[in-house]
């Protein structure tokens, strides 16, 4: 049981003067419980991975399969696979957090208490106690609380996979605090796929990584290969490095540091310099 | 100079006060970062710069002038350019070089003064070699500069940025960094840059952090940089590279306090 993208291909406009191709050869795998991360520069084809994993996009080659039924067209699961675009807060359209977070659920059929059940369920999961904030407009929501409830409306639709898009972008340090802890809980009950530029927020509690480049895959493997592969992914400015393991890279680069492994680990960074560094004692 | 003398601001008559009682000064040549946590009041403070917004109490006042006087408006709206959080929201043109020229053809100025105007404005930002590309075939990063330079060719003597690099991967948000600080240092523009990015905090001559509304921090980045409630309050954390400086001072090394980034951490090991 998985989403799976099986060596897809995305053209737009094709046949056109304009066409161009945004992905190509691109795999991926998201199980229940995982969490993926997808990096990679502005125009490498982040989104319209999440697009075509959703099913809203047609693939020109390969494949995209829920559960092992294709994610559009005839025949595919609908409500499986939850998308939360970036910025979702500007989607809010009803009076009340909880009446917005039950519209999802109520389009899947689901009748009005049973729906507004869910969104009660999902508010909470995300750390909104829906007694005080259910009743709340959307408006009135902070930043990090508006982001939480957008995600929370699509946690109600119970899907087996959540796709989030830039989830972090635009909230500060408290705001990206919840809506992290909002995607472990996310994870104990769905396969969690994040496209983000926010590699430092994420990184740390990913299963697997993929960075894409003009729309092919620079580097796919899990976190412990990434940070293996950073130094050459940040010179192609493929991805941002977090900022212990690029201190340690800049402290090689000075002949600081003997070369070795990158860490993420604030106190294990700490080590390998004062290890290396006359006056340095370890912990 | 942009001067905010006691200035509180409410959206609607029974709503909280955004701003309560800031007052700042902006000098040209100066590069002020202003941060706070999401709803603290940074993009009220950012939109009464240049009357967009009018003051509940208190003054604005650009160069001497009245942000809202009616007499003064438009000089005040023509000495601050504004560069917001998306640049979709600001680019019109079809072409480049017609985008960037948008402003000053409303203006009523000869072509060939348009013509030097976006020329330099677009060669402030690096966009030069690109005046025919459509907009839509810029990256994210090119269209926030078209957008610095469209502020740029009304030529105003201060800009103020609201979130511009929330939007960017990171080399767009590095080329928009260097530009403001380009900008205010090269180029003697009084810039307010409104973020969450502690990179662009660091650069900044001195930061004001605002919570609830009200100024609870005006001073040097590395006064903040040291003060971990400080950060928390104004909606930043504490950088990971000064956790990494504590650490190694834990350990024994010499590693000053204020260290913003990986690049003050591994200066200060190399001494």
């Amino acid at each position: 049981m998985a989403l799976i993208l099986a060596d897809i291909a995305c053209v737009y406009a094709a046949g056109t003067s304009l066409e161009s191709a945004a992905l190509h050869g691109v795999s991926l795998t998201l199980s229940r419980g995982d969490l993926v991360l997808v990096l990679g520069p502005t125009g490498a084809g982040k989104t319209t991975l999440l697009r075509a994993a959703a099913g809203l996009l047609s693939v020109s080659q390969g494949s995209v399969e829920v559960d092992g039924l294709p994610a559009s067209g005839r025949g595919s699961t609908r409500g499986a696979v939850g998308l939360v675009f970036q910025r979702p807060e500007s989607q809010f359209f009803s009076l009340s957090v909880e009446d917005d977070c039950a519209f999802g659920p109520r389009n899947l059929g689901r009748a009005p208490g049973e729906a507004l059940q869910d969104a009660r369920e999902a508010l909470a999961a995300v750390g909104l106690d829906p007694s005080t904030f259910g009743p709340r407009e959307p408006w009135s929501l902070s930043g990090g609380e508006a982001r939480r409830a957008a995600l929370a409306g699509v946690l109600a639709m119970r899907p087996r996979y959540l796709l989030l898009d830039e989830p972090t972008a635009g909230l500060d340090a408290a705001g990206r605090q919840s809506v992290c802890a909002a995607v472990e809980e996310a994870r104990t009950r769905a396969g969690v796929l994040v496209v983000t530029h926010d590699a430092e927020s994420f990184l740390g509690s990913a299963d697997r990584v993929l960075v894409l480049r003009g729309g092919r895959p620079a580097f796919d493997g899990d976190v412990s290969a990434l940070l293996h592969a950073l130094p050459t992914l940040a010179a192609a400015d493929d991805v941002d490095p977090p900022e212990v393991p690029r201190t340690l890279m800049l402290a090689r680069e000075r002949g600081l540091l003997p070369p070795g492994p990158l860490t993420l680990d604030v106190e294990s960074a700490a080590d390998l310099l004062a290890g290396a560094l006359p006056g340095g004692e370890r912990r | 100079m942009i001067r905010f003398d006691s200035v509180s601001f409410r959206y609607r008559g029974d709503a909280p006060l955004a701003l309560d009682g800031v007052c700042l000064a902006l000098e040209a040549g100066e590069l002020v970062a202003v941060v706070g946590a999401n709803g603290s009041g940074k993009s009220t403070l950012a939109r009464l710069c240049d009357g967009l917004l009018e003051p509940t109490s208190g003054s604005v006042t650009v160069d001497g002038l009245d942000s809202v006087d009616p007499a003064s408006l438009w000089k005040v709206r023509s000495m601050v350019g504004m560069v917001f959080q998306d640049p979709d929201d600001q680019i019109v043109g079809t072409v480049v070089e017609e985008d960037c020229a948008f402003g000053p053809e409303n203006l009523g100025l000869p072509s060939d003064e348009i013509r030097v105007r976006v020329d330099s404005s677009l060669r402030a930002v690096g966009l030069d070699g690109l005046e025919r590309r459509e907009p839509h075939l810029l990256s994210e990063g090119q269209k926030q500069r078209l957008a610095v330079a469209g502020a740029l060719a009304m030529r105003p003597r201060y800009l103020v940025f609201d979130e511009p690099t929330a939007m960017l991967d990171p080399v767009g948000r590095r080329a928009v960094l260097e530009i403001t600080e380009r900008l205010a240092h090269a180029e003697g523009h009084g810039v307010l840059v409104v973020s969450h990015d502690i990179g662009g905090v660091a650069r900044a001559d001195r930061v004001i952090g605002l919570a609830g509304g009200r100024v609870v921090f005006d001073g040097a980045p590395e006064g903040l940089m040291d003060d971990a409630s400080m950060l928390l309050r104004v909606g930043l954390s504490l950088p990971p590279a000064a956790r990494l400086a504590a650490a190694l001072r834990a350990r024994g090394l010499d590693v000053p306090a204020p260290a913003a980034d990986a690049e003050s951490v591994v200066a200060s090991l190399w001494r």
